[in-house]
């Protein structure tokens, strides 16, 4: 599949599915388990646009374009460096 | 939060979500008001709720131009290493800042974007001979059915750029759209409609930094970010299919007059005069 097809499809799913878990835990919010539906729901959702640069490294090192293999690398280390600065800080 | 307030919020957020989707915002620009002054919520909570609010609707939208390849995936990565360097910078400042100073940066780059909806420039440069090879040249599915080129100018000034719309996007809750698409066009020469679809793509991924920093701060609101989320969803695809039949040209310059009255009511909010 072409790198903005894939792209495209784990966007739309991953955000649906963060989505809908968000609804759920609206919906169950007099039950005690609502703010931990609410959370998997909001990591799986913020988590949605790094699944997409991961998709979109993946297409790149397939379709052998190394010029930017190598800038998406760079992103995801800055991503995975400034998740880690924040978790640690 | 009031399940009551929880089920206006969530309506409120389908309105900014369809304003976002018509006037290509991330829908910040109308959420962090919104909390802020109708909910009462301070800046930082406002803006965090309003981060996962703008990754949902960014996202969402995005993936349409990422399908019909409007979306520049190559440039928005390129693009995104500052833009994301400026947003992890800005949300770790923002926890630090004081509630007066937020508000004010908000106001100005809402009389920033304001500006620039009131102005509407766009400029595109075709690619010369020698620059077809390049690998900041790219095409595009114009409008006539064709296949436009374009090539990439002034890419570092448009990345340090980035930098400081990546650090006001996570500071003030706002995607950023109304500072990168201007950008994108004015120095780095892409095609508007390409610029919009690939700032699209880049808030999301902007949003993330700033929305995940928030996260392990523990400085998100869960229910008012999923009321947020959800309705900005919902929002953003009704917009969508309103911006296909209405003079959206127009609409942009009403805009811009609506944008004036809110940063001058958080400037007054940030002076304590409200």
């Amino acid at each position: 599949m072409s790198l903005n097809a894939e792209t495209a499809r784990i966007l739309k799913g991953t955000t649906t599915l963060g989505l809908v878990i968000m609804a759920i835990g609206l919906l169950t919010r007099s039950f005690d388990f609502s703010d931990t539906i609410l959370a998997v729901g909001t990591v799986i959702l913020i988590f949605a646009p790094v699944l997409g640069i991961a998709v979109s490294t993946k297409c790149l090192i397939q379709e052998g374009d190394r010029y930017w293999t190598r800038i998406a690398f760079i992103l995801v280390a800055i991503i995975i460096i400034g998740a880690l600065l924040s978790y640690f800080a | 939060m009031d399940p009551m307030l929880l089920i206006v919020l969530l309506f409120i957020a389908i309105g900014a979500g369809v304003i976002g989707a018509l006037f290509g915002l991330g829908g910040g620009i109308v959420f962090v008001p919104v909390l802020t002054i109708l909910f009462g919520l301070d800046a930082t909570t406002a803006a965090a709720a309003s981060l996962v609010g703008i990754v949902a609707t960014s996202t969402g939208s995005a993936t349409g131009y990422v399908k019909k390849g409007l979306t520049n995936i190559r440039l928005g990565m390129l693009m995104e290493i500052t833009t994301t360097i400026g947003a992890i910078a800005g949300a770790m400042i923002a926890v630090y800042l004081a509630n007066w100073v937020l508000l004010v940066i908000f106001s100005i780059v809402m009389l920033y974007s304001g500006f620039k909806m009131a102005m509407s420039p766009e400029r595109t440069v075709t690619p010369t001979s020698e620059e077809m090879d390049s690998p900041m040249t790219f095409s595009y599915p114009a409008d006539d059915g064709t296949t436009g080129r374009y090539t990439v100018q002034n890419n570092r000034r448009g990345m340090v750029l980035c930098t400081v719309a990546g650090a006001v996007s996570s500071m003030t809750g706002v995607g950023g759209g109304s500072i990168k698409v201007p950008l994108m066009n004015i120095y780095m020469h892409i095609p508007i409609k390409v610029a919009s679809a690939t700032s699209s793509y880049m808030i999301g991924i902007t949003a993330f930094s700033g929305a995940f920093i928030y996260f392990i701060e523990g400085a998100i609101a869960l229910d008012v970010a999923a009321a947020v989320a959800v309705g900005a969803y919902v929002g953003a695809m009704i917009g969508t299919r309103i911006s296909e039949k209405v003079n959206a040209k127009a609409l942009k310059r009403y805009m811009s007059v609506v944008f004036f009255a809110i940063a001058v009511i958080m400037i007054l909010k940030a002076g304590g005069y409200m």
